[in-house]
């Protein structure tokens, strides 16, 4: 394979990866999540304002 | 055995890429009798020959992404999942992929450490190695270590079921230890993640990884195990690591095989835990969050 090709087929790898965070709703209205991007921290904290724990995870710089 | 975090010896950052390229065949070449965790399979791994965590020589990961999920000392992390595990946890939140060594891309450290000092770039704040259990894939992780910068804080994430041969080669290349502590008894250990003699071989894991780097024991409560597991855990974290960062963990979730185990199909009760994190203020423990 040329270094051409190597690095085409790396570009591409990293291309078809997308993050993944995982949720799940409980019927009592419970949120849980896994796997929380920054961006999903920032959902998740206007969801529930009041948490104080996923607040700080949205705030973080990224 | 004291809590206190004991000063990490000279960091030697600018060595660390060095020593781990220097260890990586090492660790290869232990496959050919594979000990690498405390399931002390022996199998030949170069031949072919797998044990019970499946795992041959190439090593495989199924995320690799900048999350915040972990401590907030550690986060914004880019957390670098290997595929397959040597536990097999029917609660696991990512069972399908940590019990699979086969899931996800095949890993190539230099793509991975490319993808991993863009994220440094972008403002992550560390990086951590994880699994499934990173510790089969030992040769892998060392040669990625090989290749992140000298500069970069480096995270451990284990099951703490690794062995000393293991240990000895993960001495002084990672900055913390992030080690679960699942089960607080033999019997639940073996129920809920076919393994023996968890506890002992999980203190003796703790207490090596606090002298020898950060540590950060994790717990999840799980439903309907907070007398037997989180407490016998709790009352040994006082008496055997006072100090050490707790990080107690109530977002027990139903997932992969969870539903095989009539205590998993319901949440966990607030009021255990209530008990669980009022027995930690007891016990004045080092809880983080």
């Amino acid at each position: 394979m040329s270094i051409r090709t190597a690095k085409k087929l790396r570009k591409n790898t990293l291309r078809k990866r997308t993050a993944v965070s995982e949720i799940l709703i409980r019927a009592d209205g419970r949120i849980f999540a896994h796997n929380i991007t920054p961006a999903m921290a920032r959902v998740l904290s206007g969801l529930d304002p009041s948490n104080e724990a996923m607040s700080r995870r949205a705030a973080t710089i990224f | 055995m004291t809590g206190i975090a004991p000063p990490i010896r000279p960091p030697a950052q600018r060595l660390r890429p060095t020593v781990a390229r220097e260890r990586a065949p090492q660790a290869y070449a232990l496959l050919a009798d594979c000990r690498l965790c405390a399931h002390d399979c022996g199998v030949n791994r170069l031949a072919g020959k797998t044990g019970l965590c499946h795992a041959g020589t190439a090593a495989r990961f199924f995320s690799a992404q900048t999350e915040v999920s972990d401590e907030l000392e550690l986060i914004p992390t880019f957390a670098i999942a290997l595929s397959g595990c040597d536990l097999r946890c029917d609660f696991c939140i990512t069972g399908a992929s940590s019990w699979n060594v086969r899931a996800g891309g095949s890993l190539d450290a230099v793509t991975m450490a490319a993808l991993a000092r863009t994220a440094l770039r972008n403002g992550a704040r560390t990086i951590m190695v994880l699994g499934g259990e990173p510790t089969i894939h030992l040769p892998a992780a060392l040669e990625l270590v090989s290749f992140l910068p000298s500069t970069a804080k480096l995270i451990w994430k284990t099951n703490a079921h690794g062995s000393a041969s293991a240990r000895d080669l993960l001495d002084g290349l990672f900055d913390v230890w992030v080690a679960d502590f699942k089960f607080g008894n033999d019997d639940c250990a073996r129920r809920l993640a076919r393994v023996s003699d968890y506890t002992r071989i999980v203190g003796e894991n703790l207490l090596w990884a606090n002298t020898h780097s950060r540590l950060i024991v994790r717990h999840l409560l799980m439903p309907g195990h907070t007398d037997c597991c989180w407490r016998p855990i709790a009352e040994w974290l006082a008496a055997h690591l006072p100090g050490v960062k707790v990080n107690l963990r109530a977002g027990f979730w139903p997932a992969w095989q969870a539903q095989r185990h009539t205590e998993f199909r319901s949440p966990l009760e607030t009021s255990e835990e209530d008990r669980a994190f009022r027995w930690a203020r007891e016990l004045d423990l080092n809880l983080i969050a």
